[in-house]
């Protein structure tokens, strides 16, 4: 057995492009009805740094969840976690691309983030970036 | 970070040193650091390591290795015995295990979830 622990730094990734415009993209982030159409089968969260809500997966799958960050067509941070578990911070970015526009996720157990973001804070000195989660990409 | 993360890290936090399962965040956290992945790499070539024999390998104090081991003990990710002087450290899987499984279990939904999404979209245009 031999390991390579080089992609746990960001957990889990993912990158598509998505073949629409980021304003058109942005709908399907910027409130409950948007996220409720792909996100999850049910969403109650107002899209706004600091609200609190729920949002249902398939079954009986409950998450809450907390808005960390909203940068308007550009980004949105959640909290989230199941009732009994360890929160995971979620980070969705929009980037333009030639063919339409690129969509990046990542989610990370918080906990983990506030190691790492410890650790670039003492790197950097940079008393607090765009993203937390961004400086790990 | 907010009151969620705050309330529920303390839990994983507490958990970690109440539970031979170590929750999946605090596996995260402790491999957060490049010389503790090194370690956990190092057990998946060889049975055991010292922090003696560690210290010539890596440039860094002894006391540095002795943190980074006791980060990665607490996490449930070594074990440690204490044999004659020395103090050996030996990979525990499980944890990491429970990490990947974790990694792969949540990648998997993500790929529904953008699946949808483009679905959604390229059904709207």
């Amino acid at each position: 057995m031999e390991l390579d622990l080089g992609n746990l730094e960001q957990a889990v990734r993912r990158t598509i492009v998505l073949g629409v415009d980021r304003r058109e993209a942005w709908r399907k982030l910027a409130d409950a009805d948007g996220l409720s159409s792909w996100l999850a089968e049910e969403v109650d969260l107002e899209v706004r740094a600091g609200a609190r809500g729920t949002i249902r997966l398939a079954g009986d799958d409950i998450r809450l969840v907390e808005v960390e960050e909203v940068e308007s067509m550009r980004r949105l941070s959640l909290l989230w976690r199941e009732p009994d578990g360890e929160p995971s911070l979620v980070e969705i970015t929009l980037d333009d691309t030639e063919h339409g526009t690129q969509l990046t996720v990542i989610e990370m157990p918080a906990l983990a983030l506030r190691v790492f973001a410890a650790s670039i804070e003492s790197q950097s000195h940079a008393g607090g970036g765009p993203s937390m989660l961004a400086a790990l990409v | 970070m907010s009151e969620l993360a705050n309330s529920a890290g303390t839990a994983a936090q507490a958990s970690a040193t109440t539970s031979s399962q170590a929750p999946v965040g605090a596996v995260f956290a402790a491999l957060a650091d490049p010389t503790r992945r090194h370690v956990v790499e190092l057990l998946s070539q060889q049975p055991t390591v010292t922090a003696s024999g560690l210290a010539q390998e890596l440039p860094i104090s002894r006391q540095a290795i002795a943190k980074h081991l006791r980060a990665l003990t607490q996490a449930g990710l070594l074990t440690c015995a204490q044999e004659g002087r020395e103090t050996h450290y030996r990979l525990s899987p499980q944890p990491l295990g429970s990490a990947m499984q974790w990694m792969a279990s949540a990648g998997a939904r993500w790929d529904g979830r953008l699946a949808r999404l483009q679905q959604e979209l390229g059904e709207r245009r």
